[in-house]
């Protein structure tokens, strides 16, 4: 029996419970219709829509095409949008009182978080995967450090809209998020540069919205960080931009995690 | 699989004689106007090892916010809580202790069988199956949970508080929506493990089930104890019966004392006595007085309450004399 019975002293570690049965089980809620339109189905239709759009006067890139450049953009959205899509299951369980039987549980709080944000880095990985496999098959050209450094940052810079998502997910009620993350990350992905090519006026609205900083690294390899007009974006700036986002998401999430549980 | 509490208490190394104590326990509430309302005032409780004790209460007597602290999932104001002599946070995350609550708390888009596998695989040595076989929801396990009835809910909470194997379990009204069958099966399983050391603590508006289930019936209200023994004791201060009648306040005076009348109340016009034979009562009205409009109640758990409320002076020492009974 002892061998069974962890005794209470050997539980330290923080992320207790954390297990592979349990994220399975996480991610299975997570793949629903709902998040399957617009985490895999969405990236890969409006790629397929846009990847030929180059702006006219001919789309100069310093390593690689126009197919690219719109490629490494539905990978920032797509993961961006599945990275946020844990905001409807948080809504459900808050609303539900799931949050109490978890309390009653060795999952600690910390535990949960890692959970949710583990779940949606690997749901990230997916439309990434996918729009890259359209680009490989349509013509997509670029070097090849631009292939593995711009899916790579567009997947991980996912962990930015991970934290959106729990915050989103906790201030929201279950029939408002249905909608919410899906249209707000696709408002966020248009202010971000990332379905068409922007410039002037508002490229400089862009720099201060939350896809700017992913985009501009994502892209980075591919366009040295100028933009079909010449404007210039620097690494400093996008990756201010990507931090000060982060840290902003992760204080609504953490905060309002912190009321939800009524824990200190 | 036999469980051997004996062996598993010595493993999770605790010494403590107490499965709960729970000392001055003082929660308030502020409502939307500003309000302090006060839940749980000053509530003193010890529970043994191995006690299966019945909380009753009328409705807002402060039953839930009290196990609610007892499970950590609220902080009290004043006072301390200790279970196994740890908090209860410990003690929760250790699965030492488990509820079963009174609603909510399950995902309606699972599976019955996904809920209690995602749950199981947080608590080491967990076995899911064998949980649900003693909850009786083996059949229920592709149904979602969103299809289930109340009382299958109410089944499949149980089935979640079974997965670490706890030394203590909390059940707050766990029969509201169950049917007779699923009721019986329920306590028979509670039994069980009450039979091999499991201590166990339910909130009850039953009093048969108390009755029937308990060592030891605890009774509280206004947020504290107001009586505290064992079930055939609490039994007798709630048995007997009502009766009402019109009568003239002289015929009322002559009424009560009748042998085995309690007490007597004015409501209205009519008089209400509580008497141990009614039987005896109704032929002194009947046949002695002009009472009109007789009516007879089994005296209900509220009359119950406000018998031993009423008496505050006297209750408290019944309640001291009871408790130093237990």
């Amino acid at each position: 029996m002892a061998a069974v019975t962890a005794p209470a002293a050997a539980r330290t570690s923080v992320f207790n419970g954390v297990n592979p049965t349990f994220v399975r089980h996480e991610l299975r809620r997570r793949f629903n219709r709902q998040t399957t339109i617009f985490t895999v189905l969405l990236p890969a239709v409006l790629y397929l829509a846009l990847f030929r759009t180059a702006p006219s006067g001919g789309a100069s890139l310093p390593h690689g095409n126009f197919a690219a450049w719109m490629m490494i953009g539905q990978a920032v959205y797509g993961a961006a949008t599945a990275a946020v899509s844990s905001a409807a299951t948080i809504s459900v369980e808050k609303s539900v009182g799931w949050m109490r039987t978890i309390a009653m549980s060795p999952l600690t709080p910390p535990g949960y978080l890692l959970v949710k944000v583990l779940c949606s880095v690997l749901m990230a990985g997916v439309p990434v995967a996918i729009v890259g496999a359209l680009g490989a098959l349509t013509g997509a050209q670029a070097d090849a450090n631009v292939w593995v450094v711009s899916l790579l940052v567009a997947w991980i810079g996912a962990a930015v809209f991970a934290a959106l998502g729990i915050g989103m997910g906790l201030a929201m009620k279950p029939d408002v998020v249905m909608h919410m993350p899906g249209l707000t990350m696709t408002a966020l992905a248009f202010l971000g540069n990332l379905f068409i090519p922007l410039s002037g006026v508002m490229l400089e609205v862009s720099r201060y919205t939350p896809m700017y900083g992913v985009a501009t690294l994502a892209r980075y390899p591919l366009n040295d960080g100028f933009s079909f007009h010449g404007e210039h974006s620097s690494v400093a700036g996008a990756v201010f931009n990507l931090l000060a986002w982060f840290a902003g998401f992760s204080f609504l999430a953490i905060r309002r995690f912190r009321k939800s549980t009524g824990r200190p | 699989m036999m469980i051997d509490y004996q062996n598993r208490t010595a493993s999770r190394g605790t010494t403590s004689p107490l499965a709960a104590e729970l000392s001055s326990v003082v929660k308030r509430f502020t409502n939307a106007k500003g309000e302090v309302f006060t839940a749980v005032n000053g509530l003193d409780l010890r529970i043994r090892r191995g006690e299966v004790v019945a909380f009753l209460g009328p409705n807002g007597a402060g039953k839930t916010t009290s196990i609610d602290m007892l499970l950590g999932l609220t902080r009290p104001d004043e006072g301390e809580v200790r279970l196994f002599g740890v908090s209860p946070e410990q003690a929760v995350r250790a699965g030492r202790v488990a509820a079963v609550l009174q609603s909510g708390g399950l995902l309606p888009d699972l599976t019955v069988e996904a809920t209690v596998h995602m749950l199981a695989s947080l608590h080491p040595g967990a076995d899911p199956e064998r949980c649900m076989a003693r909850a009786n929801i083996t059949e229920l396990r592709a149904r979602r949970v969103a299809a289930c009835s109340g009382g299958e809910q109410q089944r499949l909470r149980f089935a979640l508080a079974l997965l670490s194997r706890p030394d203590f379990l909390v059940l707050d009204e766990p029969t509201a929506g169950m049917d007779v069958v699923a009721r019986r099966d329920f306590w028979a399983a509670v039994r069980e493990d009450a039979a091999r050391g499991m201590t166990v603590m339910f909130a009850t508006h039953y009093m048969e089930e108390a009755d029937q289930f308990a060592d030891r019936v605890v009774m509280i209200n206004k947020g504290a104890v107001v009586a505290d023994g064992s079930a055939s004791s609490i039994r007798a201060a709630t048995s007997g019966r009502t009766v009402s009648a019109v009568l003239s306040p002289y015929e009322a005076g002559v009424v009560s004392r009748t042998p085995g009348v309690r007490s007597t109340a004015v409501r209205g016009d009519r008089t209400f006595f509580t008497c141990t034979d009614s039987d005896a009562l109704l032929r002194v009205l009947v046949g002695e007085t002009q009472a009109r409009d007789i009516e007879v109640a089994p005296r209900s758990l509220e009359e119950a309450f406000m018998a031993i409320t009423e008496n505050a002076g006297r209750a408290e020492s019944a309640a001291n004399a009871l408790k130093e009974n237990v």
